[in-house]
């Protein structure tokens, strides 16, 4: 897992953060907010959570970025804080979506989810735990090698694979589903 | 291109909305201008003290050799108590000094004149009350 590099314009722009000069920010939103949305939307699968969590994140990376010791890549970091980010978000709408449930005693025409899943991907990746569509759109969607993701998701990475492995059958079951139906 | 590769690669990616950036500039703003980051140090140190292993490896033989000092000045015995401590001669000899015990001997000599002078006495002063007894019966 590569480290900060001391003289990197990652590093240079981390401690302007620090000093508290918003363009040390800027460049850390311009460098990788796309990367970060992308993969909350995977993991949300709806858009405007995902611009939402993203959003959440910048506005309190001067406030967390103590807790980055550079001991990882910066982007690194930044992908396990959207994932924790987004499987909070989950919990909290999973612990909302129990009480409304409990609430309305089973409404049959109630949505059983707020999927915007508009996407075949998004579809494919409706049938996995956030967790491994988070692992699977890292590794598939933006290549992210297996020694980063082990820092990510603070597991060994025989796991990881295994992980992608099953991940990897479910979605290839979707498509070939998906084209017996005509779909694809 | 096999169908999930592609379902990857042909994928929807989207982008951060116009607007975004100000929108977060203007919240994040303000808590850098309140003084709200979260410094190095604060709650994890500089990336530089991070991850220089040579720091560490020197702040932690500064500290082994630390407490190797430390123990050899709390083991190591004060000089005067050295002299003192000298050999069991010595010791016997200032031990005698400040509480001599008398001879196991002389002590029974005590005792055996102790106790034979005082029977003694007990009869001799017997036989005197015995006589004197006697000489005031014989008067009457």
């Amino acid at each position: 897992m590569p480290m900060t590099d001391w003289f990197s314009p990652e590093r240079k722009n981390l401690d302007r953060l620090r000093a508290g000069d918003l363009e040390g920010l800027k460049w850390i939103f311009e460098t990788y907010s796309e990367r970060l949305i992308n993969q909350c939307y995977r993991i949300l699968l709806s858009r405007e959570q995902a611009e939402d969590v993203v959003q959440d994140l910048f506005v309190r990376l001067p406030d967390i970025v103590g807790e980055f010791r550079g001991e990882s890549a910066l982007g690194t970091w930044l992908y396990r804080v959207a994932h924790n980010m987004c499987l909070t978000r989950l919990q909290q709408a999973g612990n909302r979506r129990r009480l409304e449930e409990a609430n309305l005693a089973a409404d049959e025409t109630a949505p059983r989810d707020a999927y915007e899943t508009s996407d075949l991907l998004g579809k494919a990746l409706a049938g996995l735990d956030p967790e491994t569509r988070s692992l699977l759109w890292l590794k598939e969607g933006e290549g992210v090698p297996l020694k980063e993701l082990s820092g990510i998701f603070k597991l060994p990475e025989g796991t990881l694979k295994s992980r992608l492995s099953r991940a990897r059958d479910r979605v290839r079951e979707f498509l070939e589903k998906e084209e017996r139906v005509g779909k694809v | 291109m096999e169908r999930f590769e592609k379902l990857f690669r042909e994928s929807e990616r989207i982008r951060p909305p116009a607007g975004m950036w100000e929108s977060i500039a203007a919240r994040a703003g303000m808590a850098l201008k309140a003084g709200k980051v979260g410094k190095a140090g604060e709650r994890g140190a500089p990336i530089a003290r991070e991850t220089g292993w040579g720091w560490k490896m020197a702040a932690s033989l500064a500290v082994g050799i630390g407490v190797l000092s430390a123990l050899l000045v709390v083991m190591k015995p004060a000089p005067e108590v050295a002299d003192k401590a000298g050999g069991a001669e010595d010791f016997a000899v200032a031990r005698a000094a400040v509480s001599p015990l008398p001879d196991e001997d002389d002590l029974y000599w005590h005792a055996d004149l102790g106790e034979e002078s005082g029977m003694d006495w007990v009869e001799e002063e017997d036989a005197l009350l015995l006589d004197a007894a006697a000489a005031d019966a014989t008067d009457e």
